[in-house]
């Protein structure tokens, strides 16, 4: 050591002379200092390359996992061919096939009814019986007429014939006996106004026996025993309606939006708020062919059997038009559309998994799903609820569809369960609870 | 300060009584300061929510939340930034506050910018709510109930109407709606068909039971002596009565409500369900909010719990989960004892160094004294009880020994020279004031940074450089009194020093095990002295070794990574799923079905809590306000699984096995690990990833594009999962586009299509509110007036909706077609701009290397981002870069200013360098000790990094000094070097061991403080190093430059030997 000079060290003091046996120590201590550093510094090194090997070596796993998680899994869908049936629903209303509404054509009172509402009546039924004294005695008076009238012309017959004789005679002058011959006609045809006269009271008595005009129902009684029947008057309410039910016409306001849709021969079935559950057959007979200017609505008239009376005249209907289906279009779910840039894509995949994008159009929407009418082939395999960022080129995963997926059965149950289905029967259990 | 130790001595009692109000003090803060996990963020947010039925989020956006929040940043002051979601229904907008805002004056603002706003919403729009909460409002217990005859609206109802209120009395507590169940209201089923059938509207009944059920006084009447109150019927007191109101006279026939429609109680259609373990249920969420302590508000509300089923219907079943009262005693129970476990170990560390019980009694006395003082200091200044604050303590309880111990042994040394016990004491304390006070300000220096850091780091870690000193100032006041008031009475007796001489033969098994540390002490300090020989005489060769290896061992530190704060083991894993964008509640539902199976294979069944979905939108706006999960409709869902603690350690691979099964069991179906645990939450501040990549701009498809460029580049990042973008904008739509001429011609507009639309749709409520009361619990029930949702189920009902005027009516499809499209799903705003967040978190990496990838893929596509739009990180990843920063330039500073102490301490430029060369060793030591345990750098670390800086230096100057006086005495620079390593070896030893023993139970544990305690294990044992070879080394070099004449001749020994 080279310190050993004056001022001496205090550790001198402390320990007596450490250089006494110094430079052995000291060496042996520069051995040992360097052979520890040494060691310790191939430790440190040792760590320091395991620890950075060690982190790389995590850190490429990571990344190769990363990379794996970042491709997306997709499920994918085929499209369907032909499409479903489509409805149309409008409200309607239900009228009788014919239905008259029944007026007095003679006055008086009346003496009885025989149908009540709702009462079914053949043709020629006698629905309610007028009684006529007035014109009773009409007719007598006209049936006195009569004779009067044949008396007459009877007189008048002979007359003439007597005139006739004369005149052959030259008894009377031809002028006479002309009037004479002459008088006898109109006597004759007094007789025939008399008797046309009795006739149309005769007729007019029939009246007083108020029939049903063809088969049907009863649908209204404004008449009681004993009240006041105006004959010749339309201003009065009727006496009685009489409504055929065995066919029921409906009638559909249908706006003009959809008058084109609606053609004649086209099925319907109806439903009205009283029968529920009941489902009634109907087809388009006939439209109006013109678009009403007030409503701007087209009035299409569609006919339905009635056979058990089910469907009653004036009755509400929500009529379900089936428009048919256009055997060409594909078939997709709704939410296998992506919307970008105002176009309409589905995604699809390509033999390697890789995304290609394709354009379509919508011919029809029918909720959740969409008719394509182009832009896709039915052999297309397509993503079903594309991811948003999903991209021209991607690569992906088709869910279930090997490369060892880890994801265990009872998973994709509960991934491919039928959705919609599901989602009705939670909105069913809704509304029973709710009710 | 002399004439304190003065009074010591003379007036004993004086510092006796002293302690004893330390106590009484301490022990009093220490009950009654409030327990909470950590401590207060005030940092303060004020939110605004916007309710609109039915309202798209797009709309939303556009016409309510745009406007607001134009008025906001005109009309009120100091705000720091302003965020917003608009989702459909509702609008919540959050207005960050600048720190230390008055924030009645600014809720003042806020609220009367909204009043102001109204008249320019769309009409019918309600006033907002406005809600006051910070960082740290997050649910620390929730309530479940659960009813086997209760229907889900009843449990709402009691939820809503009973169970809030009353809980609403706990101080602290926010409790927004139940989460689940169904509203009970009044609802007024139509039937479309009947309406149709009769010729009326939905207009026609709402009017009705507008005009029918009203509430109007009708005044008084005098009759006699009496003032008779005039009651009318004006409203039902039946339910059943609503039915029998009559409508309008048809053809003769009175059309009655019954005949159209179905008045009951019912619920609207359910947007939020909850389940709990599969079976339905309502949740209650309460949250802290303000500076109310975690434990009062759930000790509360468990307090008001038996007392509230007493008034529920007994079969309503209320159970309290996700109780994080255990959570938050676990860590602070944790902490109290690792600091118990450190006093013990320091004290034991002591008593084998000093050999004596009566001086270790004296240190192990001033330490609690100094911590309680501690307590109570932080509770006069409003902290609470917290990790930070009680790790801060048990930071100290290392420092806090070597002050005592100074005192104590420089006491003994006098002693040993043969003095009185009153000359040792004054003699001790008049060498020892000034090396104590400029050690205790070198530590107290290295937290001024600490102090201006910004942000959550900085509310969380000012209160643990709050207690560290508060805890090094009591300790420097009762070492300069009690200590040595003690040391008079405690150590006058002590006839034979014990340690060194005259060692009596002993029998005493512990004597002997001291003695043998004794030898074996000297022993090494022998080995060391040749050590150190060695290293001064080939001084260059060992400075530039040593240098070396120093500056070597920072190429370590790119591979620590970097983290905000190390992630701790939780038992509570929150998994955001989101179905297709739009999927009905139910579908949803199902999905949530599927996915709970699946985590029921993975995860068993022994490690299982319960677990809770949350599915779908809540009912009311203030839920999404607290709410940080991302939840933006009916396809988004919340599944928190509960692990039990013995399965704690596997949790981060159940997740990684979700990870990976359930994106593909699920394809179409995205799922994110949301933070789940009160400090994760706190952490990531109110977002539900630690990564949020913003895209800023107007240009809405541009940006979109763009971000969903941008996410399938961060998805390939390794160590990024979940990554996806917020805000969804596929939200299917079905556009009722009306041709405004042909409604025209039939006599109708849009308004009146419109609100056909919305009656049948979405209820009469917005347009006609009117209420029920129930007579028996007093409850106002809304009436909502609706065609039940299952009686619109196709297109063809919605063209089929009849859209009505007075004198017209066609159906809706006649006038208008329907088109196909999606609309967002939400729309957020930052600083009023409309961004897209691209979130994600990390997995099995660091943030900051996560971060910086992200970055590079950020700079690599800023060209192809849209003109004006820009993109920006935020979330952790900025919060984090700031408080390293703030942190860095904090060690920085520190070095600076302890440095320049040293230079008037030692009136020299040259000492001070000495000892600050020997600062990046510690830093060395910390890459180290943190490369080899695997630690990521965190703000922990940096804290521990920065507390080390302090040590080190007061180290660095013990042997310094020491060698200065030598020097002065006219040794040469070598032989100066040489007595000060070998004399200060035991002193620094013995700090630098109580320090690291302090902080060995810390390190050891995997809270959140322990990279701070591996921080200053590394860093002091390098120091340690560093202290005892390399500053006596350089400082003979720094000496040997310079002659002994030269020196300045005026020196003056600034710091008298303190032989310890």
């Amino acid at each position: 050591m080279k310190h050993d000079d004056p001022p001496r060290s205090v550790l001198d003091e402390d320990e007596g002379d450490p250089r006494d046996d110094a430079p052995p120590r000291s060496a042996l201590g520069k051995v040992k200092a360097g052979r520890t550093i040494m060691l310790f510094g191939l430790a440190a090194v040792a760590i320091a390359v395991t620890g950075v090997v060690g982190r790389s070596h995590d850190e490429e796993r990571l990344a190769r996992w990363t990379d794996k998680q970042a491709v997306p899994t997709v499920a994918v869908v085929a499209p369907a061919r032909g499409s479903k049936t489509s409805e149309l629903v409008l409200p309607g209303d239900v009228e009788a096939f014919y239905s008259a509404a029944i007026h007095g054509q003679t006055s008086g009172y009346v003496r009885e009814w025989r149908k009540d509402i709702g009462a079914e009546a053949r043709q020629g039924d006698v629905l309610a019986v007028i009684d006529t004294p007035e014109l009773d005695q009409s007719i007598a008076v006209a049936e006195s007429e009569v004779a009067k009238a044949k008396a007459n012309l009877a007189l008048a017959k002979v007359t003439a014939q007597r005139w006739d004789s004369l005149r052959a005679s030259a008894a009377v002058s031809q002028q006479t006996a002309d009037e004479k011959t002459a008088d006898a006609r109109a006597r004759a045809a007094e007789v025939a106004a008399a008797q046309a006269s009795l006739d149309r009271l005769k007729a007019q008595k029939t009246f007083a026996n108020i029939v049903a005009p063809f088969d049907g129902v009863v649908t209204s009684r404004n008449v009681d025993v004993g009240s006041l029947v105006k004959g010749d008057s339309n201003d009065g309410a009727a006496l009685f309606s009489v409504a055929d039910i065995h066919r029921m016409r409906i009638y559909v306001r249908a706006p003009e939006a959809y008058a084109a849709a609606l053609t004649s021969g086209m099925k319907a079935t109806l439903q009205l708020p009283e029968y529920p559950d009941r489902v009634f057959e109907a087809t388009v007979e006939t439209t109006s062919r013109a678009i009403d200017r007030k409503s701007r609505s087209l009035l299409v008239e569609l006919y339905a059997d009635n056979e058990d009376g089910a469907l009653t005249p004036g009755a509400f209907a929500r009529v379900h038009f089936q428009i048919p289906p256009d055997p060409k279009a594909l078939r997709l779910p709704a939410n296998a559309l992506l919307f970008r840039d105002n176009a309409i894509e589905v995604a699809t995949l390509d033999p390697d998994n890789r995304v290609v994008l394709k354009t379509v159009r919508i011919a029809r929407d029918l909720g959740s799903e969409v008719e394509i009418d182009g832009g896709l082939s039915a052999g297309d395999r397509v993503v079903a609820n594309p991811p948003e960022s999903l991209g021209d080129g991607e690569e992906v995963r088709v869910a279930g569809a090997g490369t060892g997926t880890p994801s265990s059965p009872a998973g994709q149950r509960g991934a491919r369960r039928e959705r919609p289905g599901d989602a009705r029967q939670l909105a069913a259990s809704e509304r029973g609870r709710v009710e | 300060m002399l004439a304190i130790v003065r009074i010591a001595l003379s007036k004993p009692y004086t510092f006796v009584v002293m302690a004893m109000l330390i106590v009484i003090f301490g022990v009093a803060a220490a009950v009654r300061t409030p327990t909470d996990i950590f401590p207060n963020i005030g940092i303060p947010v004020v939110a605004v929510v916007w309710t609109y039925d039915g309202l798209p989020a797009d709309d939303m956006s556009k016409r309510v939340i745009y406007y607001y929040e134009r008025t906001l940043s005109t009309q009120v002051n100091d705000i720091e930034h302003i965020e917003s979601q608009s989702l459909p229904r509702y609008g919540v907008v959050k207005v960050f506050f600048q720190r230390g805002v008055n924030i009645n004056a600014a809720l003042a603002q806020t609220t009367a910018a909204s009043q102001t706003v109204l008249k320019y919403l769309p009409p019918g729009i309600t006033p907002p709510f406005v809600l006051s909460f910070n960082a740290s409002s997050v649910p620390v217990i929730q309530l479940a109930l659960s009813s086997s005859a209760l229907s889900q609206a009843q449990l709402f109802d009691a939820g809503q109407n009973f169970i809030r209120p009353q809980l609403a009395s706990v101080a602290g507590s926010a409790i927004p709606s139940p989460y689940g169940g169904k509203i009970l209201q009044v609802q007024v089923d139509i039937d479309q068909t009947k309406l149709q059938a009769y010729g009326l509207s939905a207009q026609d009944v709402v009017n009705a039971i507008g005009q029918q059920n009203i509430v109007t006084p009708v005044g008084s009447e005098k009759i006699g002596d009496f003032e008779y109150i005039v009651s009318l019927n004006g409203s039902p007191t039946r339910l059943d009565e609503l039915n029998d109101l009559p409508i309008r006279v048809v053809n003769g026939a009175t059309v009655f409500v019954r005949d159209v429609a179905y008045a009951h109680f019912g619920a609207p259609p359910q947007i939020n369900m909850v389940r709990v373990d599969g079976s339905n249920a309502v949740l209650m969420t309460i949250l802290k909010t303000g500076s109310a302590s975690t434990l009062d508000v759930i000790n509360g509300v468990k307090a008001l719990l038996p007392k509230l089923r007493e008034t529920l219907p007994p079969s309503l079943k209320l159970d309290a989960i996700n109780d994080q009262s255990s959570f938050v005693y676990a860590a602070v129970d944790s902490v109290v004892f690792e600091g118990l476990v450190a006093a013990a170990l320091t004290g034991l560390m002591i008593l084998v160094f000093l050999g004596s019980w009566r001086s270790t009694l004296i240190i192990t006395i001033s330490i609690p004294l100094a911590i309680l003082a501690s307590v109570a200091a932080l509770s006069a200044i409003g902290e609470t009880i917290n990790v930070m604050t009680l790790g801060g303590l048990a930071l100290a309880v290392g420092i806090l020994v070597d002050d005592a111990t100074v005192t104590i042994e420089n006491i003994n040394w006098h002693l040993e020279q043969g003095k009185e016990i009153e000359s040792a004491i004054m003699d001790g304390a008049r060498q020892i004031v000034i090396p104590a006070t400029v050690s205790l300000l070198c530590i107290l220096i290295v937290f001024v940074p600490m102090f201006n850091l910004g942000g959550v780091a900085g509310y969380l870690f000012r209160p643990m450089a709050e207690a560290v000193a508060f805890a090094l100032i009591a300790s420097y006041v009762l070492s300069r009194t009690l200590v040595n008031t003690m040391a008079r009475n405690l150590l006058a007796h002590q006839a034979v020093h014990e340690h060194g001489t005259a060692a009596k033969p002993t029998r005493n098994p512990l004597v002997r095990f001291q003695r043998g540390f004794e030898r074996r002490f000297e022993a090494s300090r022998r080995l060391y002295r040749d050590l150190l020989e060695t290293a001064i005489a080939a001084r260059w060769t060992f400075v530039a070794g040593f240098l070396l290896a120093v500056v070597g061992s920072f190429a370590l530190a790119p591979y620590l990574g970097q983290n905000f704060f190390p992630s701790v083991a939780n038992t509570q894993l929150k998994l955001h799923v989101r179905a297709p964008t739009g999927t009905r509640i139910e579908g949803t539902a199902a999905i949530c079905n599927g996915v709970e199976t699946e985590i029921r294979r993975i995860i068993p069944a022994a490690a299982l809590g319960p677990i809770v979905d949350n599915i779908g939108l809540p009912v009311s706006g203030i839920n999404s306000t607290y709410n940080n999960s991302g939840t933006v409709g009916p396809g988004d869902a919340d599944i928190l699984i509960t692990i039990t603690p013995a399965y704690q350690s596997e949790a981060d691979d159940y997740v990684r096995t979700m990870r990976e099964i359930l994106p593909r069991a699920f394809p179409g179906t995205t799922f994110a690990f949301l933070p789940a645990d009160i400090v994760s939450q706190i952490l990531n501040f109110g977002l539900p990833a630690p990564i949020d990549v913003q895209v800023v701009g107007a240009n809405f498809d541009a940006n979109h594009a763009y971000a969903n460029a941008l996410l399938k580049k961060i998805a390939h990042v390794p160590g990024v999962a979940d990554a996806r973008i917020q805000q969804a904008s596929n939200y299917p739509t079905l556009g009722v586009e009306v041709d405004r001429m042909r409604a025209a011609a039939v006599g109708l507009t849009e308004g009146d299509v419109a609100k056909s639309l919305q009656e049948s749709l979405s209820g009469s409520f917005k347009v006609a509110p009117t209420f029920w009361i129930n007579p028996k619990n007093g409850v106002a029930y809304p009436i909502v007036t609706q065609t039940p949702q299952y009686w619109l189920d196709s297109v063809s009902s919605l063209e089929n909706i009849p859209a009505s005027s007075q004198d017209s009516s066609q159906l809706v499809g006649g006038l208008a077609t329907l088109k196909r499209g999606t609309s967002p799903a939400v729309v957020s705003h930052y600083a009023v701009q409309p961004v897209l967040d691209i979130y994600a978190a990390t997995n099995e990496r660091d943030l900051g290397s996560v971060s910086a990838d992200i970055q590079r893929i950020l700079d690599q596509t800023a060209k192809d981002l849209p003109r004006g739009s820009s993109v920006v990180m935020r979330g952790q990843t900025l919060t984090m870069t700031s408080a390293y920063q703030q942190l860095l330039v904090g060690i920085a500073l520190a070095i600076v200013l302890i440095y320049m102490l040293i230079v008037v301490n030692f009136q020299s430029w040259l000492d001070p360098f000495v000892i600050v060369s020997a600062l990046p060793t510690a830093l060395a030591g910390i890459v180290w000790m943190l490369f080899v345990t695997r630690t990521t750098l965190s703000v922990p670390a940096l804290t521990g990094a920065i507390m080390c800086m302090g040590v080190a230096t007061a180290n660095s100057i013990l042997v310094v000094s020491f060698a200065r006086e030598r020097l002065a005495e006219g040794v040469d620079a070598a032989t100066a070097a040489m007595d000060a390593g070998f004399t200060r070896f035991r002193p620094v030893l013995m700090t630098a061991m109580a320090m690291i023993i302090g902080m060995l139970p810390m390190a050891l544990s995997s809270e959140l403080n322990a990279p701070l305690g591996r921080a200053v294990i590394g860093g002091l044992l390098c120091s340690t190093l560093a202290t005892l070879f390399f500053v006596p080394a350089v400082f003979r070099i720094v000496h040997d430059r310079r002659p002994v004449s030269e020196r300045d001749p005026a020196h003056t020994p600034a710091i008298e030997a303190t032989t310890i």
